[in-house]
């Protein structure tokens, strides 16, 4: 069983394992760090909301904070993490809440007591509060005063406009903001550095980060799963390198030469040929999402197009995209939005 | 006394009175209940209904000729004549004289004998009742009276009803009068019922209690009553103010009485007239000062819906007659009024826009322009993905209001068409629910053949392309002289059975179990598919040693024990037995498989649970 | 091998939820009537004829101990089940096949019986989450769960088990800890359950592996895209295609009209075209025009046989090209509510019809194209948001008419 448990560890995703361990190791989002730690030295801390893209540290600088308070003993009794996965209905906010928070605080160790400051109220941590119905924010705000004197709220949003009012007033505010390139390369290439990730060229990490658009963990996600990939391909006796096109591919990034073929076809106007076209993309089996955000930037990023006609492609792709995140077809969507775009341009 | 008194209460079928259905006092005897009352109490204590009953058929509240249709079928009846029904089925709203009517003749036909009557009580086992009636002739003749039903809702207690009434209609010797009195209940306004078949479960008709089968058999007659006309209504309570003013009716205003008798004469219902006038009588000085509101309050009895097919006809022509008056000519003015009174008395929304679609081609005798039906239905597509149960206000007008509008636009041909109930003749009820029936069947069939042979292929796989080229393959020659199969006799149909039209048909879809054994029977095509399912059911269920919980609950078991496989059965047996087990099936499985195949029937067949979904849906954030 | 009834209740806002399963079927060599697409399903990865770098791809996985979630995606009928058999087959021996159904019955609060199929042996189950309709979430966490709380009592038995029986090949068992639950058709998973899974996903992680099949990535959850392995199946060739049926063909000792190695080819392409590249549609197609011929000719015209729903969508859409009248949209109705009842699906129909639509008006009319693909697309979306799909498909049929009314 110990292999066993060797190996598990060695399975933990990049994510987990490096995961900020205190505040210092979080990249790049200096302000809030800097309040934090101020706050951290006199162990008063107020109900907090954070909110930024995904992938930018949130819920790592809480963890980190909610770590460098109480230390590992004691964090398991102090801090409660609710998820979106988990129920959050009005009811069970109010019930896991509340018998959290009615729980008496254990006492620290005299050992914890000088390592950490071990302020005297637990932490509870609503990571996707931004999830929540109107109706769960509005009960959570009854409970957040009832139960400030041993609590300190943290709630994690991706956007701070689906939170109501009355409850973000109740938090002082920590904005996250998208890793600008160098911190996150930084970090990227420390990691792999530190697991060996055979690299073929400088251009691999950049890829890695621009695919990710700065979302951090969705970039350390490829880079372990390209990493995985070369371990397997080494053992079938391929050895390459983690390349642009393996990272593109996990990705699943429809390739450039598609991409390009593609608004070639649409700057046809040849509806049959765009038809045919469009079949094969399916057939091949690309995601209509992710070609669609692709064309955008091809459109949208193109110097050469008017902005009337960018204007109006852009509403196309607005309307594709809604769709589509309705649950429509794709074949019959991504079609629909190659005719239109061809009978603007 | 009669045998129904002395027999044995039969336990083991669990009786509840049928719902909405009233209590009330039995009176089975000819003995006038009157002199009875009159010995023991004062007049103001009992009950109205009971105390002014009619006493004869003249006093009866009843159009004459009616009475006297009724009076020529039940005398043949009761003397045997040669066209003489076997089963007479009295129908109509409540309280239209129909019992009434039944007991005073039998009274009258069957004076010589002590005993006129019997009637069926719910503790009875039906069968047994009726078995017994059987011998209620000549010298002991008397009229067999089912007002009260056995638990029908309960379905193997509803079949074996059915089945002894079938059974009666068959037998070839003479037989008393056997009546049944059926108080017919539609709920239309029910808006989950449009997920399911009319059936006794929710709406209480002749069809949907005895089955088709029956109401239309040659041995039976229907005697409809239609709600009791104003005039005697107001005859009889006048009647009754009268025997009653020196106790009750001298304290209140004669004005104020007659007012009262007004409006609660419109609903058509004696009984309730009756019941009515008593409570406002003893009641009027305790209550608020008369208004309209405490006015209504007395004929909440009786609401009258719009029933769907007018609501659709009113929608597709305008009406300028409507529950707030006549309105002029204005074409605003009628759309206005005409939504605005379907809406408020016709809710069931989704059964309203299905109806819509299928009808709105009867417009103008489907002449008109093509853009204009493409914005009518355009306008209940939206209306269906606007208008959810929850939906409120505009999302959940807009199907109806925009064929109203859009059809006014159109202007009809025929001017004096406007609000003719002639044209309501040839609405017809959308098949939808028709369509699902054949979905599930299709579904549960498809579904069986992927769990028991085809395991591991996607049901979409199956119904699409296995479905089709899989029978080709099987049935031919060369396959089976490959494979060492006698030509004869082996022959696939497509799974799921040949693609057929579904046409929709005037009035109320039923679901009938006779009638689906009868499709069945005339269907009695030889399917290798089913045939293989069942072999594999058998072989299944065999092999499974460990299902001693859910046995009772599993249909396939159950239906499984009693049928041996055996190259030598009738396809008609066979057919008959596969019906069978479909009709055994709690919930078809085909049912719950619905959901991401098809948004439509996922709707319909989950949604009617919304405290659930609504659950889920607020857990999800 | 089964489980035997095995019910628990989960206390869900107050309402009893029960999962058992109360019935087991035992899937073995019953079904004698085999097809040529089941007689050559590959069984192994070693048998996989196409798409060589996935093959070996998915070798690799199986062969090193790191197992991740995989999302496998591409059009039907490119071979995605088979792929994922072939690498349990590579994963866990020939086990995989002792496949057995248990009919697990979920019980909601209104006490409305929900019954699905679950397809199992003893390291796998696979479950399609359509079959639970709403209740998708619930019932899959509490399957999950299930599974999750039995396995480790599982292994160990199947390890002594092992051993008794013959220590070498016990490497199978004991290397894979884990039991993998096939989530097919996961872009029908509700966004709720998917959100679920994620959870899921990371809190059994340690003996239950995921493998998700979905036609899209369109309608998968981001966070659940970035934490499985995505595996893209595209359809294969028609190249690919005929080499399958040719191999087929001479196993089967197919006669053709000619010996001609090329002109049969020609043909088998044909068919791999006309079923567009589906190549379990191809195969069975394939069977059926060389059970209705003695010696198939190799005419074009032969190669083709289509489904029956095919033919009455195609025949609708001419009816909707020449007949453009309030009366034949009666008819179009007729047409809608028999495909419906015959359980094709509302999207496919739709689809099918836009595109013979299309084919129909032809080249050179891009603006008519043009036109109906957006009412398509607009129609399409009502039906994924609307309840009753027979609004939409006549909305579209009436939409299509105009169109092409005006174009005239």
């Amino acid at each position: 069983m110990s292999t066993y448990a060797e190996e598990k560890l060695q399975h933990t995703p990049w994510v987990e394992k490096y995961r900020p361990k205190n505040l210092d190791d979080v990249a790049s989002q200096d302000h809030a760090v800097k309040v934090l730690k101020k706050a951290l030295q006199n162990a008063n801390l107020p109900h907090m909301l954070f909110c930024g893209p995904p992938g930018t540290g949130k819920t790592s600088t809480v963890l980190a904070l909610a770590k460098q308070l109480y230390g590992p003993r004691l964090f398991k009794s102090r801090v409660l993490e609710l998820n979106a996965s988990d129920e959050r209905g009005i009811s069970i906010v109010r019930q896991k809440i509340k018998n959290f928070a009615r729980l008496t605080i254990s006492n620290p160790t005299a050992e914890d007591l000088a390592n950490y400051p071990c302020p005297p109220y637990k932490i509870i941590i609503l990571d996707e509060a931004d999830s929540m119905t109107n109706d769960a924010q509005s009960a959570l705000r009854r409970t957040m005063e009832t139960y400030s004197a041993v609590t300190r709220f943290c709630l994690i949003c991706n956007y701070i406009t689906r939170i109501i009012e009355p409850l973000a007033s109740r938090c002082s505010k920590f904005r996250y903001r998208s890793l600008d390139n160098e911190n996150a390369l930084n970090r990227l290439k420390y990691i792999s550095e530190m697991e060996n990730v055979p690299l073929e060229n400088d251009q691999v990490l950049p890829e890695v980060l621009r695919l990710s658009n700065g979302d951090l963990r969705k970039a350390i996600t490829y880079l372990q799963s390209a990493k995985r990939l070369d371990e397997l391909s080494s053992t079938s006796g391929m050895q390459t390198d983690v390349s642009k096109s393996t990272i593109q591919e996990i990705a699943g990034v429809v390739p450039d030469d598609l991409v390009v073929e593609l608004i070639s076809k649409i700057n046809s106007k040849d509806s049959q040929a765009l038809v045919s076209y469009v079949h094969e993309i399916i057939l091949q089996g690309w995601g209509a999402q992710q070609l669609i955000d692709q064309l955008h930037d091809s459109f949208i990023l193109n110097e050469d197009i008017s902005s009337e006609i960018k204007n109006s492609i852009s509403q196309d792709l607005f309307s594709t995209d809604k769709k589509l995140n309705n649950g429509t077809d794709e074949h019959i969507q991504l079609l629909n939005l190659c005719l239109s775009i061809s009978s603007h341009v | 006394m009669s045998s129904s008194d002395e027999s044995i209460t039969d336990d083991t079928e669990e009786f509840i009175l049928p719902k909405k259905r009233k209590l009330r006092v039995k009176e089975s005897r000819n003995v006038p209940k009157r002199d009875l009352l009159a010995s023991t109490d004062g007049s103001s204590s009992t009950s109205w209904i009971d105390q002014y009953s009619p006493r004869n058929t003249s006093e009866l509240c009843l159009h004459p000729r009616k009475l006297s249709d009724l009076r020529k079928v039940m005398s043949s009846m009761v003397n045997g004549g040669a066209n003489a029904p076997k089963l007479l089925i009295l129908h109509g709203p409540s309280g239209c004289g129909k019992s009434t009517s039944a007991k005073l003749l039998a009274q009258d036909l069957i004076a010589s004998s002590e005993t006129s009557l019997i009637e069926y009580t719910e503790s009875n086992s039906f069968v047994e009742f009726l078995h017994d009636a059987r011998y209620r002739v000549g010298y002991n003749k008397c009229v067999i009276l089912v007002e009260e039903y056995p638990n029908v809702f309960h379905e193997p207690t509803h079949q074996s009803f059915k089945d002894s009434l079938w059974e009666w209609l068959h037998i070839d010797e003479p037989l008393p009068p056997l009546i049944l009195c059926v108080t017919e209940v539609e709920h239309q306004s029910d808006d989950n019922h449009g997920r399911e078949f009319f059936n006794i479960q929710n709406n209480w008709t002749v069809d949907t209690l005895v089955g088709k089968r029956i109401s239309n058999h040659t041995e039976v007659a229907k005697v409809k009553f239609n709600p009791i006309a104003m005039t005697y209504i107001k005859k009889a309570l006048n009647r009754l103010i009268q025997s009653e003013s020196k106790s009750v009716f001298n304290r209140i205003p004669k004005s104020e009485t007659s007012e009262f008798v007004d409006s609660i004469g419109k609903c058509g219902d004696i009984r309730s007239s009756i019941a009515n006038l008593q409570f406002w009588s003893t009641m009027r000085s305790k209550l608020p000062a008369r208004d309209e509101k405490s006015m209504e309050l007395y004929s909440i009895g009786k609401e009258t819906h719009l029933n769907l097919f007018h609501a659709v006809g009113k929608i597709i022509y305008g009406s300028t007659n409507n529950a707030y008056g006549e309105v002029g000519d204005d074409e605003f003015d009628i759309d206005y009024f005409t939504i605005l009174d379907v809406l408020s008395t016709y809710p069931s929304n989704n059964l309203l826009q299905l109806s819509l679609l299928e009808n709105y081609g009867i417009f103008n005798n489907v002449d008109f322009d093509i853009e204009q039906a493409t914005k009518i239905v355009d306008n209940l597509s939206l209306g269906d993905v606007l208008g959810g149960s929850s939906a409120e206000g505009a999302n959940k007008e807009i199907g109806i209001r925009g064929v109203r509008s859009i059809l006014g636009s159109v202007g009809s041909h025929q001017t004096m068409s406007k609000g003719t109930k002639g044209a309501a003749t040839s609405i017809k009820f959308p098949r939808h629910f028709k369509i699902i029936r054949e979905y599930n069947r299709i579904t549960s069939e498809i579904r069986e053949y992927q769990k028991y042979v085809r395991s591991g292929i996607s049901f979409q796989d199956l119904n699409l392309i296995y479905g089709f080229y899989e029978p080709k393959i099987y049935n031919s020659i060369k396959w089976k002289t490959k494979n060492g199969i006698p030509n004869t006799r082996s022959n696939y149909n497509r799974l799921g059975g040949k693609f057929k039209e579904i046409y929709p048909t005037e009035g109320l879809p039923i679901a009938d179990l006779e009638e689906e054994e009868e499709e069945e029977r005339l269907r009695a095509v030889y399917d290798q598919y089913r045939i293989q399912i069942k072999t594999q059911m058998n072989e299944g269920a065999g092999m499974d040693h460990e299902t001693d919980d859910g046995g009772l609950s599993d249909p396939i078991e159950e239906s499984d024990s009693d049928f041996d496989f055996d190259d030598s059965i009738g396809d008609m047996e066979l057919n008959n037995i596969l019906s069978q087990t479909k009709s055994q099936q709690v919930v078809p499985p085909g049912r719950s498989h619905v959901a991401g195949s098809d948004g439509d029937s996922d709707s319909d067949v989950f949604s009617s649970d919304e405290e659930l979904d609504e659950l889920i849906r607020k857990r999800n954030l | 091998m089964s489980k035997g009834p095995n019910a628990f209740f989960t206390n869900l806002f107050g309402r009893n939820l029960a999962l058992s399963d109360h019935l087991t079927l035992l899937l073995g060599a019953k079904f004698t009537m085999s097809l040529w697409v089941d007689k050559y399903r590959p069984r192994s990865l070693d048998q996989l004829s196409y798409h060589p770098t996935i093959t070996q791809n998915l070798k690799a996985l199986a062969s090193t101990g790191d197992f991740p979630h995989l999302l496998v995606y591409g059009p039907t009928g490119s071979g995605k089940k088979t792929r994922i058999y072939a690498t349990l087959h590579e994963l866990f021996g020939p086990g995989i096949e002792k496949l057995k159904i248990d009919v697990k019955t979920f019980v909601t609060s209104s006490n409305r019986k929900l019954e699905f199929n679950v397809l199992s042996s003893p390291y796998h189950l696979e479950i399609t989450p359509s079959d639970m309709g709403n209740n998708d979430r619930v019932v899959i966490q509490d399957l999950l769960k299930d599974v999750a709380s039995t396995e480790q009592v599982d292994f160990t038995n199947q390890q002594q088990q092992i051993k008794g029986a013959n220590g070498s090949s016990s490497a199978a068992g004991s290397k894979h800890r884990f039991k993998v639950v096939i989530i097919n058709e996961a872009d029908s998973l509700s966004r709720d359950a998917q959100a679920a899974l994620r959870r899921t996903m990371e809190k059994y992680s340690s003996n239950i592996r995921l493998i998700m099949i979905s036609n899209t990535t369109s309608n998968i959850i981001a966070p659940i895209k970035s934490r499985t392995l995505l595996v893209r199946i595209p359809a294969p060739s028609t190249q690919e295609v005929s080499a399958v049926l040719s191999h087929i063909a001479k196993k089967e000792a197919v006669k053709f009209s000619s010996p001609n190695e090329p002109e049969i080819n020609q043909f088998l392409e044909d068919i791999a075209h006309n079923c567009e590249r589906n190549l379990r549609k191809a195969m069975l197609c394939f069977e059926t025009i060389s059970m209705q011929n003695e010696s198939i000719s190799l005419n074009s015209s032969n190669s083709i046989i289509k489904l029956d729903w095919e033919v009455i969508i195609e025949q609708l859409s001419k009816s909707i090209l020449t007949n453009r009248t309030v009366a034949n949209l009666a008819k179009v109705r007729v047409v809608f509510y028999e495909l419906l009842s015959h359980c094709i699906p509302a999207r496919v129909i739709l689809k099918n019809l836009l595109f013979c639509l299309v084919q129909a008006v032809g080249v050179n009319k891009s603006k008519i194209v043009g036109e109906l693909v957006s009412v398509g697309s607009v129609f399409d979306e009502r039906l994924s948001l609307g309840q009753k799909s027979i609004f939409h498909l006549e909305g579209f049929a009436a939409k299509s008419m105009v169109i092409l009314e005006k174009a005239k």
